[in-house]
């Protein structure tokens, strides 16, 4: 029985040896079938942005009257403009909750991951479980009270209130992530920058902040990302309707539906507007968001 | 441009006007964090006799911020006609469908001491005011589509409206818009249909209830304009209070005067009668000085606060210094309390607010104690058990996932040609906005040419699917959500695939080791980590869908509702805040249940 087994991984083996040197014709058919199968997942995955895209640069009649898959006879920037027109004050909104949420919970994530990854003090695991354990929040379970406090402070219908909401609750993502880079800085740096007289905060400026730039910014566009794409504070932190003062764009878009006023070629604009950035930054900088989040989910795991 | 002008102004608006608290605590930490960075060189520039005389300058600059600020806000009396009157807080309104006007004045009672607080019968005022609705018509003949485009709805201008369902059938009625809500009343039965201004979607339905059609009427709005006057009493009016003790007297020029009933003491003020609201202004509250603060009184103590810290801190400098040196993690009790507040302190609230008595259909929040009637409610509730099994359902999307993305993942890892351009593709439906990502699908989905059919309509399948009926539109979603997030894994999985070292792989294949076998045996027991975190990932997307059935569906829907949808529709659509809470806590334990074992798992295998 076990030399059965041997002789048989032997012949596997040189098997695998003679692929590589001449490939047989049934790697060959092996290869196509996997180009077949990766072309069939091309398509699932490009589907819907051909369509949206195909959609929203024809203009309004051609884009109800003919099949939403096929090219347009004549480009029109007709949607881009209208939704452009339609989206202009929410895609500024949208930007500045951005642009400030992201940096507060960067400021607050990458001081909190400092402390925990490089010092220890009292309490320092149970701040740590409590950090990670907010990353698991579901953000419905504190939607009331945070409803009432940001109406308490003044802030509801206000682009700071979202900006504070998004701060806070970024916050546990952004310590997790940062750890994990903050753990690359070498021990020894810091005990040399110790030896030099500097207190922890002075190293922290001087010596962890310039060398993980890199790291900030990634953790810095993460969650530029997740701000830019998230809905329910949004939702829930603004007034809805006419009247609004403080509405970001994914609301503005999502309240096109059903409104006869936007057509589906203003409609699909309008999502490759606010799709274009995040597409962007995912095609340069996939790679190096993903491997963040895997380095904080591991961590925080 | 104008879109920019608009933005800045509402910016300016949101950033500086009434936010005195908010922007007093931001204020003073930055104050604070400017002393502790500059303590260093003022220090060798002062000596300890002139930090007095520094308080000063710091002092003035303070009330000069205190003035800008303020200036923000302030409204000359002059200027103040009723007509920015609500702003200020110290108003009274009364509203067109309540019975009595309270007046609660700033004179005080020689006798009682407390100020007086008098009402009148509101509707002998009502006769006096009128406020002019124009445009309750519209100007010229007005149509709008239904959204499946086969029913119009005409508008006319003589009042009356004709509704003609695709195949001939007709219906007539009259409509008005006052109000801000349109109203349609049926010549065949007077059945009402009403529609408010926020929402921007009109039902209709016909007499016999045959024809349902849903018009959009955002640009239907903007054919009725209201001009709301400001209306004053034509002629000087005097109200007696219930109790016959003080008089109101409101005058043609928008001006009030309330005499109390002893010694004749007076107060004036403006008032106005807009939106079916009466509002007083009390003139009184302009002349006082910690009324015309009015909330921002609290920039006064808050700037002598603040100027106490800053001499407290140039006094004990060299203490504060030396604490900090030996306490540098006294500055982590920022984020700390930040995070115990809004996540711990809210979630024990959020509990609490499940078992409290704030009662249905209320906004008004109430913390007494109410029992545990909404979970009973709650567990009693068919459509939450049915909230509960769609969201369990969602949990099907790992195992699929997990799998398209190691196939994907292990052909990928072939070394075939253009294998990252394809990496870099399937990564991109992870980047799109959950709301983004559901109205491109609701196209796909869309049963009249939609993507999909048309998509297969080309390879020449006719796809007969109803992606939104009742039964499908949970498979529709994981449907969608596998779209979003396989590739993702598939890239994970693959950087995980990588982090194996080569060596081990090439002396497997030495040893003469069958692919297959080599991926079983020695690839995937190094994956444990990476698939551990992806089941984490979307369990969690799992659990907080919320973003993406909002906008694919809607929240409404009760056949696609989750738990988090079912919470937002209870707080929003039905104004149950308790049962709301009783829900989000049921999710939270759900979270914690599925969530934190997987968690301690995956943590435990990787040590």
């Amino acid at each position: 029985m076990q030399n059965d087994m041997m002789i048989e991984r032997s012949k596997a083996g040189q098997a695998a040896q003679t692929v590589r040197v001449k490939p047989k014709w049934h790697m060959t058919v092996l290869h196509v079938v996997y180009y077949v199968i990766l072309v069939l997942f091309l398509v699932f995955y490009m589907l819907p942005f051909w369509g949206a895209l195909v959609s929203s640069l024809k203009s309004n009649t051609e884009a109800i009257s003919t099949s939403p898959i096929a090219l347009p006879q004549q480009l029109s920037m007709e949607g881009y403009s209208g939704a452009m027109d339609l989206l202009a004050v929410s895609l500024l909104n949208s930007l500045v909750v951005t642009i400030f949420g992201a940096a507060g919970s960067v400021f607050l994530g990458s001081i909190c991951a400092y402390a925990l990854g490089k010092w220890r003090f009292k309490l320092n695991n149970v701040f740590f479980i409590l950090l990670v354990a907010a990353t698991y929040l579901p953000f419905q379970a504190i939607l009331i009270p945070l409803l009432n406090n940001i109406t308490s402070y003044g802030l509801y219908d206000n682009i700071w209130g979202i900006v504070l909401a998004h701060s806070i609750f970024g916050m546990p993502m952004c310590t997790t992530m940062m750890r994990g880079y903050y753990a690359e800085v070498p021990d020894a740096l810091i005990r040399q920058a110790m030896i030099d007289g500097n207190g922890m905060w002075q190293i922290y400026r001087r010596i962890v902040v310039p060398n993980t730039k890199l790291a900030t910014i990634t953790t810095f566009v993460f969650q530029c990302t997740s701000i830019w794409n998230e809905m329910l504070f949004a939702l829930v932190l603004a007034n809805q309707g006419d009247s609004a003062q403080a509405p970001l764009a994914t609301i503005v878009l999502n309240s096109f539906v059903g409104s006869t006023g936007v057509e589906i070629n203003q409609l699909m604009a309008g999502s490759m507007i606010l799709a274009l950035p995040m597409l962007i930054i995912y095609v340069f900088m996939g790679k190096y968001l993903i491997s963040g989040q895997m380095s904080g989910a591991v961590t925080a795991s | 441009m104008e879109k920019i002008q608009l933005f800045l102004n509402n910016f300016y608006k949101m950033t500086f006007e009434g936010k005195g608290a908010f922007w007093g605590i931001i204020l003073a930490a930055v104050l604070i964090a400017l002393v502790y960075i500059f303590a260093e060189r003022l220090r060798n520039r002062l000596k300890k006799k002139s930090v007095f005389l520094l308080a000063v300058p710091i002092l003035l600059l303070g009330g000069f911020v205190l003035l800008l600020v303020n200036s923000c806000n302030y409204v000359p009396l002059s200027q103040r006609t009723a007509q920015n009157a609500a702003t200020y807080a110290w108003e009274q309104t009364t509203k067109k469908s309540e019975n009595t006007l309270q007046y609660t004045s700033d004179i005080k009672n020689s006798a009682s001491g407390k100020a007086y607080e008098q009402s009148y019968i509101f509707s002998d005022i009502l006769g006096q005011l009128t406020v002019k609705e124009t445009s309750d018509h519209v100007a010229e003949d007005y149509a709008v589509t239904s959204a499946d485009e086969t029913a119009t709805l005409t508008f006319r201008p003589d009042g009356t409206y004709l509704f003609s369902t695709g195949d001939g059938a007709e219906e007539t009625g009259r409509y008005v818009y006052a109000d801000k809500a349109l109203t349609l009343t049926s010549d065949a039965d007077g059945s009402e249909t009403k529609v408010g201004k926020t929402s921007s979607k009109l039902r209709y339905t016909t007499a016999d209830g045959a024809n349902k059609k849903e018009f959009g009427i955002k640009e239907l709005k903007e054919k009725f304009v209201i001009e709301e006057t400001a209306q004053y009493v034509p002629e000087t009016f005097t109200l007696t209070s219930t109790d016959e003790a003080s008089t109101l007297t409101l005058n043609p020029d928008g001006t009030y005067v309330f005499r109390a009933a002893e010694g004749g003491a007076e107060e004036a003020g403006h008032y106005v009668y807009r939106g079916n609201e009466l509002i007083l202004a009390n003139a009184e509250g302009n002349s006082a000085f910690w009324k015309n603060f009015g909330a921002e009184s609290f920039w006064l103590i808050f700037a002598i606060v603040v100027a106490a810290v800053m001499i407290l801190v140039f006094l004990f400098q060299k203490q504060i210094k030396a604490f900090l040196n030996k306490h540098p993690m006294i500055w982590l009790l920022i984020p700390a309390a930040l995070l115990i507040y809004f996540v711990y302190v809210a979630i024990g609230w959020n509990v609490w607010v499940s078992v409290s008595d704030w009662a249905d259909h209320s906004q008004t929040a109430s913390y007494g104690w109410g029992g545990f009637g909404q979970y009973a409610k709650m567990f009693g509730d068919s459509s939450f058990w049915s909230a509960v099994l769609n969201t369990l359902k969602l949990f099907l999307i790992i195992p699929v996932c997990l799998l398209l993305g190691l196939g994907l993942a292990i052909i990928m890892n072939q070394g075939l040609k253009g294998t990252p351009v394809f990496r870099t593709l399937i990564l991109l439906p992870f980047a799109l906005s959950f709301v983004v990502t559901g109205l491109i699908w609701q196209q796909m989905f869309n049963g009249n040419g939609g993507i999909l059919v048309k998509f297969f309509e080309v390879l020449g399948v006719t796809l007969n699917i109803n992606w939104t009926s009742n039964e499908m539109v949970m498979y529709s979603i994981m449907l969608v959500m596998i779209w979003q997030f396989s590739g993702y894994v598939a890239v994970i999985f693959l950087a995980a695939i990588k982090n194996v070292p080569v060596n081990i792989i090439n002396a497997a294949k030495l040893d003469g080791a069958y692919m297959p076998r080599v991926y079983r045996k020695m690839i995937l027991p190094q994956m444990t980590g990476a698939m551990g975190s992806c089941i984490t990932i979307l369990a969690m997307y799992a659990l907080r869908s919320f973003d993406l059935i909002y906008s694919l569906t809607s929240y409404t829907n009760p056949a696609s509702a989750t738990l988090p949808i079912m919470m937002y529709n209870e707080m929003y659509a039905h104004d149950n805040y308790a049962y709301a809470a009783a829900i989000s806590c049921f999710l939270l334990v759900m979270v914690l249940i599925l969530i934190m074992p997987l968690t301690y798992a995956t943590n435990r295998r990787k040590r």
